[in-house]
Order: structure tokens, then C-alpha cells, then sequence
């Protein structure tokens, strides 16, 4: 085996792992990582699952001027729809020549969904000699009125249909009457088109990122030709977002991730070995171990989890920064007895089980936080830790004992004390906690950050069009989408007053300043029934109401909305014969409708928006929200996690500590011990609360649960240290000679498998591994070179 | 062989004559019309205005008066005879009356209504190039007969629903005669100017009708 060229080994392994890799399922969807009894995660759970379209991609189109829009959109739309392929529908910004022939199915239907009053009032002006009069009426004012857009209106539209958003108004939106325009800013610089994918299957991440790879390049060489016949100075910018963007931008960055972090790690180790050990063949066998660990513990994990998250693609490279411990400690056993590999396996096995089963324990122990996502990266540490154990004594052993028949020679670095004297130690000692006092009365408390969204990607371009979009459309800015459910039609109607009483109330105490409820578009079972009579006697006068609209000087195209109301009314009529509700018909009608009203998995539900005075503030969301109604509020969910992750520290890690102190006692049955190995971990906090206030490192949620691990590995180098100094009476070299070297490998291997994540795309993800690896770094610092003088001074040993 | 290049040349160059527009965006017209136009302070403008609708079999033509104080942001537009609508602006209000039936609606200047085109006149014409250029793109300029055809794509709003905007100015005086505006549902409307008072009377009498008598309702 040892004849194996390392290039082969290593090659073997690493593809081995990137299979694996590659085989491995990622779900990109966020909200699944978070605690799932917040209404601001079952809010995005609704959203995502009732009303986001899995092949919904959003073209946002910016330039300086409205007209460039509207002819970029006319020839982008025209560009796209000329590939079915990928493209089953566009949807862009109608014009009125458009709302007018596809207008009608959805104002039919707005009527017979609104309450009874006005339609019998319609139904009044509609009889034979009100009409005419109406009709008449409508032709006066364009022809002697001022030409404005209501007069355009009044010509394709004499008996005033589309004014039902006044006659509904108050209902239409609650107080706001006028919302949105869903397409375009309100200086027409911005627009944004609709485009349904087709030919893959959306859900699956690396497939909407194969279409998005070639939507990208349709667009791109649209642009520049498009640009190339414009003038040379025009700006035009387009940006893709919606679901299938975020989708192959998430999974491709946690591929990237887990991709980069491995080797990353696997490199730095590599080097840290030869630096330390200076051979390559067991190296290559240590990396290629290292390899099918993260394979077997890809797969097992893929197979008990199912999808991994976002978060799961870090647990890789910490794992790679636990597990080479193992190899070190055997491959030193065998360099150092020249054991055969059962007897290795006997000598160091016991101890690196144990050693695996209390790190998997202290990963366990994050399934005790409310972070879904921090659980299962935990959960796959463990499993990776064991497997880690078991792979390292039955792999790789047999294969490091075959390297002890060429005894090593006593090569790379030794440690020295690195001027830590008695005297530097003591100060130090001092110092530092006085230093951190200082800090936080003069700088500022260290204090979670309130607006930190854990998930969020750095860097992403389909984001960035996305904010660009809320930022550009008038009163999207801050806006929060609110879901209401039910088990049926009658019952989400129910839901949706309550709903408005909540959301009146917020209003009233001033929490909330806008709020827009879909009322009228969301199917009235009550209405429609009530409603039938009404539209199957107005049917009858289609034919009259036609022809007194030609009568009074209106031309086919002025008489073509009134006709396609009334046919509508027919088929809705005819509906209604076997269903509670009629659906709306016509693309315009059901592309409205479907925003805001959806019926999944026998459950209804319905599209509101609400917008907080506070956005970052929770009263407004318990005002708000009950057992059907949720919002899907990203400003309040950071202020939500902060509250859960201070709970968790006070039920988790307190009484964690409680257990840690008792379980010291009996390990070292010395109050000496005790104290300093707490005194050494109260050090390292203070040295992290001066890190905090005057570096930029922060906490959040997120990160903050990392504090366990860096709590437990600095009580492990603690009492690894306290051990090796009792054993060498108090002997500082020979301590750091021995024991201290093994830390500084293990410290500096763990270090590099969380700062291997610092370039991690998800912001949470990143901060995690900064601490810790800052962390660690500062335990292995303190017990290798402090704690053996501290150690000294506590034991009153003199020189 | 030398012929047929000859021929092609000849090809080339008769496309080139057909197909560029003539002075195309010279904007040397604009400018000698914005000349005229510096030191005025109001306007008043006898008008035959024709409106093409698709959705109206024939068109709706009417004569009118449209008063403009440029110093107080106001205007006044008034058609038929007798007086059938009369439509003043004063700062961010519209009001529009009806003296036959007596009726009156007031609506905010810019509330959605008052686009496609008619926001322009609405809002007065531009009286200097920067006030010009901020307002417009200009197409082309074209000569036609004793005139010149400054054809437009008005910017920001005032653009929506109008696919062009053309003002005809004389040859000669560079005063304007009239305004053509296209809208994209393929509807025009051709304005006429039959006589331009330039710095006429406008007392505030003018932009504050009396509504004694009328009753207030939504158009």
C-alpha cells in the first residue's frame, strides 16, 4: 500500500468525496433552519408554500427614462416569449388597448365576488332607458370634456365597469384605496416583467440553475443588441430575481461553500502537518481518510436528514478540523511504539472514542438550540465524529503502522515559551479582565445585533434586484406579506375580517401605518350565491346594451369590454351551477387572482400587506397574528431570534455550566484545579468582550451559539494541560513539549475548519466560524503558554 | 463588372435619401422657436382641437380657448359654444365644470388623470432649451410646406400612454401653430392653434370660476 504513488491515493479519495459532494441534496429554502412556532417563520413557510412559484423568475428592467423602459420591456417580453422552450408565459405591464381585451373576465368577476348593493345598483343602471342615458352620458363627456385618461378610459368602457374599485374602495384595500402598481414605479423607470419557466422541474435546485444558465445568456445578448441600437449613452440595467434565481444562487453558493471550505481545510492541515511532521506518504493517507470520512458522513447524513441546509454545508470543513486530530494521535502512537495496528487500535482506541463521544456530545448539545439549522449542523458533526473515530483506528492505522519501520527523524518545529515568563503571566492575568471592564464602560456592551438575518447570502445579485424591486415600486419599501388561512373559501372569508380587525387595532395604537387586504379578491362563496340571480338577468341584456353602445357612436373596439363582461357573466352564471365559487377566467383575471388567493394541500389562504411604523419591532407582530393569520416579516425576525437565542443561553448554557464546574470538581478533586481551569475560561471571555468592542467582530443569533464549543474545547486544552502538569510536577517545558505540542496541532486544525468559513456565503454561517476559530485560538494560546505559569503560581511552586 | 457597382452605389445612395430623416433631431429649430418664447409671461391660445379615438366611430372635433399664467402655475381650458367644459388649474388642484347641467368635479393635479399628453398642455409649453430638453427627446425635426415638425417622446410621466408628441412651429417666425399627439392605443389628437396671444390680459377672475349653482360629482 505504501507503494501507492500519494497523487493516486489522494485523487482516489477527493473524488471520491466530491460524488459525494455533488450527490448531496441542499434545500435552499431558509426558513426551514429556523424555529418553526415563530409566526415570522410560519409566515415565510405560508408564503413560499401557497403563493411563491417555484418557476417564477422576475425580470426588473432600470433606465433613465420611462420611454426606454416601456420599449426595453416590448422587445425583452418579445425576445423571451420567442422561446417556449424555457418560457411557458410573460407577463409585463398591459396596456390599455390590452386591459381592454383581457380586462373583462376579471371586472365580471370582481363584481359578482363584491357584495350584493352594487351590483343590484349596476343591474339598475343597466335597464333599458337607464343605459342609453349612461351611455349618452359617457359620449358627452368625451366629446366636450378635457382629454385626460378618464376620457380614454370612458371610451372603452361608456357604462363605467371599471369603476368598481371605488364602489368596493373602503373594502377593495381597507383604508388605502389606491395600491401599488405590481409592475412598474410610479415614474415609469422601473418596470418589471413576469416570466413562467418551463421544461425542468423548479424544485429541484441544480435544475432551475441549469435553466437560469441558459435564460442568462438570452438576456445578455438581448441587452447588447438592444443597447447597440439605441443611443451610445444609454443606461439600461436588467436584473433577473423570484424564486428560480434565489434558488440556483443559494444552492450554488452552498455547494461552493462546502466545496471551497473542504479544501481550504485540507490544505492548511496538510501544510501544518508538514510543517510538523515532514513526510508526504502518511499525509496523502491522512487527507485521502479524511476524504472518505466526509463521504461516509455525506451519505449517512443525506440518508437520515434528507435535504442538508445552507448551514449543514459548514459542518464539512469543522469536521475535517476534529476528525485529523484522530490521525495525528495514532499516527504519533505508531511512530512513537512501533505497535502493530490491533495493538494501536488497543492503545489509543479507548481514548479516541471517548474523546469522539464527548465532542459529539457537545455538538448534540446545539440541538437544544431553536436554531432548526445550527441543530442539524450539530447533529452531522457528531455523526461526523464518530465515523471520524471509527475510519482513523480501522483505515488508517493499519495503514500508518507500515510507516513506523522507517523511523522518523526528530524534524519540524518545537515549541519555546515564546517569553512568557512568570512575571508576563501575572500581569497578564490581571490586566486583561480590567482591560474588559474598561472596555464595556467606556465602549459599549456586547450586545446581539438586532438586525441580523442569520441565512442571508452575501453578495447576491438576485437579492439586490429584489430590494431594487421593493425599493422602486411605491409602497413596497418595508412592506410585510401577511397570510391569512383556512380549510375553506367561507371560512378564509371569516379569517379575513378577523384578520382586519387585528390589523385595525395595529393600526389604531399606531403600530402599523398602511395595510392592504385582498377582500374582493379572494372568492365569496356568500356573494357569488347571492349574485347569480343578478348576472343571469343582466346576461339577457347583453344583445340590447351592445347595440345601444354602437347606437350612440361607439366603434366595435369602444363596445368590446362591455361584451366580454357580459360573456363572462354567462360562463361564471354556469359555473356557479356546480361549484360554492366561480373561478375567475381569462389570463389577466387568473394571473390577478392567483397573486393573492391560493387552494394547496386543502388548505386556502390569502395574500395581505401590512406595514409596520417599527419594522424591527415584535408589538405589532403579536398584535397582528393568530393561529391563521402570519406574517412573513424579515425585520422582526432578527429582533424574534435574539429573544429565542437569550432564552436558549439562560436554559441551555447556564445550567450547562452548572454541570461543567461539578463534573471539573470530580476530575480534578482540586479546588486549585477548579479554579483555575474556570479562571482560564473567564480570561478567554474577557479576551473575547475586548475582541467585540474594538475589532469588528460582533454577535448575533447566530454565532452566539458557538459558545458552548468554544466553552467546552477551552475546558478540554484546560484540563489536557492541568494533567500533563501534575504528571511533570509543574515542569513548564516538558509539559509544552509534550501535551502542548498535540494542542497547538489540534487548536490550529479546529481553527482552520471553522476560519475556513469566514468566506462562507451565508452571513451566519461566516460569523460562526470567525469566533470560533478566534476562539479556539485564544483557548489553545491560554492553556499552552499561560496556564502552565498560572498553574505554577496557584501550586506555589517556586523556580 | 464596373456597372453593376455603379448600380448598387446609385441603390445606396437613393436608400440613404429615402430612408434618413431629413435634419433629423436638429435641434437649431427648437432653439430659434424657444427663442421666441423668452420674456413670456402668459399666453393666450384660440384652439381647434380633433380627436381620433378607436373607440369612437367618428371624430370629436371642438374649438376652445386655453389661457396660461406662467408667473402663478395656473391654467384655464374651456371648449365649445356655448361654453361646454371649462377646466382650470390653480398650484396642485384641477377643477372641471360643466355648464350645461351644472355640475363640477375637483380632482389633484397629477392624480393619474391627467396624462396622456394632455399633462403637457396642462402644464404649458417648455419656454427655454434646458426646460426643453428636461421635458422631451426629440425624434426628428422635419420641414414640410411652411412649417416645422419637431417630433417628441415627452419624458417621465407625461409620457405614459403617448407614443408621440409633435409640435408644428412656422418656418419662418418660428411661432407655434398646433400640437399632434399619438397615443399607443393608436388614438390622436391634432390641435390647432388659430390664434396665439402672446403676454395676454389673465386676471385671477379667469382661474377662479364662480360654482354658484353647481353640484359637485365625480366625471
Amino acid at each position: 500500500m505504501t507503494r501507492i504513488p500519494p497523487f493516486i491515493v489522494v485523487s482516489v479519495f477527493a473524488a471520491l468525496a466530491a460524488f459525494s459532494v455533488f450527490n448531496v441534496k441542499f434545500s435552499a429554502n431558509l426558513y426551514e433552519m429556523l424555529p418553526e412556532d415563530l409566526p415570522e417563520v410560519q409566515g415565510m413557510d405560508q408564503l413560499n408554500r401557497y403563493f411563491n412559484r417555484d418557476g417564477q423568475l422576475i425580470v426588473t428592467v432600470k433606465a433613465e427614462e420611462a420611454y426606454v423602459v416601456n420599449e426595453a420591456v416590448d422587445s425583452l417580453s418579445e425576445k423571451l416569449e420567442s422561446h417556449p422552450e424555457l418560457f411557458s408565459d410573460v407577463y409585463r405591464e398591459l396596456s390599455l388597448t390590452e386591459l381592454v381585451t383581457e380586462g373583462g373576465g376579471l371586472l365580471a368577476w370582481l363584481w359578482l365576488n363584491g357584495p350584493a348593493e352594487p351590483l343590484l345598483e349596476l343591474a339598475g343602471q343597466l335597464e333599458e332607458g337607464s343605459s342609453a342615458k349612461k351611455i349618452a352620458t359617457a359620449m358627452e363627456s368625451i366629446q366636450s370634456g378635457f382629454f385626460d385618461q378618464s376620457a380614454v378610459i370612458s371610451s372603452y368602457d361608456p357604462l363605467g365597469f371599471s369603476k368598481i374599485g371605488e364602489t368596493l374602495g373602503s373594502e377593495l384595500e381597507g383604508d388605502d384605496a389606491a395600491g401599488p402598481d405590481p409592475m412598474a414605479s410610479e415614474d415609469g423607470t422601473f418596470q418589471v416583467i413576469y416570466v413562467e419557466g418551463s421544461g425542468v422541474d423548479f424544485s429541484n435546485y441544480r435544475e432551475a440553475a441549469q435553466w437560469l444558465k441558459e435564460v442568462r445568456p438570452i438576456v445578455h445578448q438581448w441587452e447588447e443588441e438592444w443597447l447597440s441600437s439605441q443611443a451610445p449613452d444609454t443606461f439600461l440595467e436588467i436584473g433577473l430575481t423570484g424564486t428560480p434565481a434565489f434558488m440556483a444562487e443559494v444552492g450554488a453558493e452552498m455547494e461552493k461553500d462546502m466545496t471551497i471550505s473542504v479544501f481550504a481545510t485540507m490544505i492548511l492541515i496538510s501544510i501544518l502537518f508538514w510543517v510538523m511532521h515532514r513526510r508526504s506518504k502518511p499525509l496523502a493517507w491522512l487527507v485521502s481518510s479524511m476524504f472518505a470520512i466526509l463521504a461516509i458522513t455525506l451519505g449517512l447524513g443525506g440518508f437520515i436528514f434528507g435535504d442538508l441546509s445552507v448551514m449543514s454545508a459548514g459542518f464539512a470543513a469543522i469536521l475535517m478540523g476534529l476528525a485529523v486530530d484522530y490521525g495525528i494521535v495514532i499516527y504519533r502512537e505508531a511512530m512513537d511504539s512501533g505497535l502493530k495496528a490491533p495493538e494501536l487500535r488497543r492503545a489509543v482506541g479507548p481514548g479516541i472514542l471517548w474523546a469522539a463521544a464527548t465532542t459529539a456530545v457537545v455538538f448534540l448539545s446545539l440541538n437544544f438550540s431553536s436554531m432548526r439549522g445550527l441543530s442539524e449542523m450539530g447533529n452531522l458533526v457528531a455523526i461526523g465524529v464518530v465515523i471520524g473515530a471509527l475510519v482513523m483506528l480501522f483505515f488508517f492505522a493499519p495503514v500508518a503502522v507500515l510507516f513506523n519501520s522507517d523511523p522518523i527523524e526528530r524534524k519540524g518545529v518545537q515549541l519555546s515559551g515564546g517569553g512568557v515568563t512568570s512575571r508576563f503571566a501575572g500581569i497578564i492575568a490581571m490586566a486583561i479582565p480590567v482591560v474588559a471592564v474598561a472596555s464595556v464602560i467606556v465602549g459599549d456592551m456586547p450586545k446581539l445585533e438586532a438586525n441580523f438575518h442569520p441565512f442571508r447570502i452575501r453578495e447576491s445579485p438576485s437579492m439586490k434586484s429584489w430590494q431594487q424591486l421593493q425599493h422602486e415600486l411605491r409602497g413596497r419599501e418595508n412592506s410585510v406579506p401577511t397570510v391569512v388561512t383556512a380549510t375553506n373559501a367561507v371560512e378564509l372569508v371569516e379569517n379575513l375580517e378577523a384578520a382586519k380587525q387585528h390589523i385595525e387595532a395595529a393600526k389604531d395604537k399606531g403600530l402599523l401605518s398602511r395595510a392592504v387586504l385582498p377582500m374582493s379578491f379572494i372568492p365569496n362563496p356568500e356573494h357569488q350565491r347571492e349574485n347569480r340571480k343578478t348576472i343571469q338577468a343582466l346576461s339577457n341584456e347583453k344583445e340590447r346594451v351592445i347595440a345601444e353602445i354602437g347606437k350612440a357612436g361607439f366603434s366595435e373596439e369602444g363596445a368590446q369590454l362591455t361584451e366580454t363582461i357580459f360573456q363572462a357573466w354567462e360562463s361564471y352564471a354556469a359555473q356557479l351551477e356546480h361549484q360554492a365559487y366561480a373561478n375567475p377566467e381569462g389570463r389577466l383575471a387568473e394571473w390577478s387572482i392567483n397573486r393573492l388567493f391560493s387552494v394547496k394541500d386543502g388548505v386556502f389562504a390569502a395574500l395581505a400587506t401590512v406595514k409596520p411604523v417599527e419594522p424591527l419591532d415584535r408589538a405589532w407582530v403579536v398584535e397582528v397574528c393568530d393561529e391563521n393569520t402570519t406574517v412573513a416579516s424579515l425585520g422582526s425576525l432578527g429582533t424574534a431570534l435574539n429573544e429565542r437565542i437569550r432564552e436558549d443561553l439562560v436554559r441551555v448554557f447556564l445550567p450547562m455550566m452548572g454541570l461543567l464546574v461539578l463534573m471539573l470538581a470530580v476530575v480534578f478533586r482540586s479546588w486549585r484545579d477548579l479554579l483555575l481551569s474556570l479562571f482560564s475560561l473567564v480570561f478567554v471571555t474577557a479576551v473575547m468582550v475586548i475582541l467585540t468592542v474594538w475589532t469588528p467582530m460582533k454577535w448575533n443569533s447566530f454565532n452566539v451559539c458557538g459558545l458552548p464549543l468554544l466553552f467546552g474545547t477551552g475546558l478540554d486544552f484546560g484540563i489536557h494541560m492541568i494533567f500533563a502538569l501534575r504528571r511533570c510536577s509543574g515542569d513548564v517545558t516538558k509539559a509544552r513539549h509534550g501535551i502542548g505540542k498535540a494542542l497547538v496541532f489540534c487548536g490550529t486544525s479546529s481553527a482552520i475548519g471553522f476560519g475556513s468559513l469566514a468566506t462562507a456565503s451565508a452571513y451566519g454561517l461566516a460569523s460562526l466560524g470567525v469566533v470560533c476559530a478566534v476562539g479556539i485560538l485564544i483557548n489553545m494560546l491560554v492553556a499552552v503558554w499561560l496556564m502552565p505559569r498560572w498553574y505554577r503560581w496557584v501550586h506555589r511552586i517556586s523556580n | 463588372m464596373r456597372s453593376s457597382y455603379l448600380f448598387a452605389a446609385l441603390w445606396g445612395s437613393l436608400a440613404l435619401m429615402v430612408f434618413s430623416p431629413l435634419h433629423a433631431a436638429d435641434l437649431s429649430v427648437v432653439e430659434k422657436w424657444m427663442a421666441t418664447n423668452s420674456g413670456v409671461s402668459s399666453v393666450k391660445i384660440s384652439f381647434a382641437q380633433t380627436r381620433t379615438m378607436r373607440s369612437i366611430k367618428v371624430p370629436i372635433r371642438q374649438n376652445g380657448t386655453l389661457w396660461m399664467d406662467y408667473g402663478r402655475n395656473r391654467f384655464r381650458w374651456e371648449t365649445g359654444i356655448p361654453t361646454q367644459t371649462i377646466v382650470t388649474k390653480q398650484g396642485s388642484k384641477l377643477l372641471i365644470m360643466r355648464p350645461i347641467g351644472k355640475k363640477y368635479e375637483r380632482r389633484p393635479f397629477g392624480s393619474g388623470g391627467d396624462n396622456q399628453g394632455m399633462s403637457v398642455m396642462a402644464g404649458g409649453f417648455p419656454r427655454s432649451m434646458s426646460e426643453f430638453k428636461r421635458k422631451y427627446r426629440v425624434i426628428s425635426t422635419e420641414k414640410r410646406n411652411n412649417t416645422y415638425r419637431i417630433v417628441t417622446q415627452p419624458l417621465g410621466s407625461s409620457g405614459k400612454g403617448v407614443s408621440q408628441f409633435t409640435f408644428v412651429v412656422q418656418a419662418s417666425g418660428y411661432r407655434m401653430l398646433g400640437i399632434e399627439i399619438d397615443l399607443k392605443d393608436g388614438s390622436s389628437i391634432n390641435t390647432v392653434f388659430n390664434r396665439v396671444e402672446l403676454n395676454a390680459s389673465v386676471p385671477s377672475s379667469l382661474f377662479s370660476p364662480d360654482l354658484t349653482g353647481y353640484k359637485e360629482t365625480k366625471f
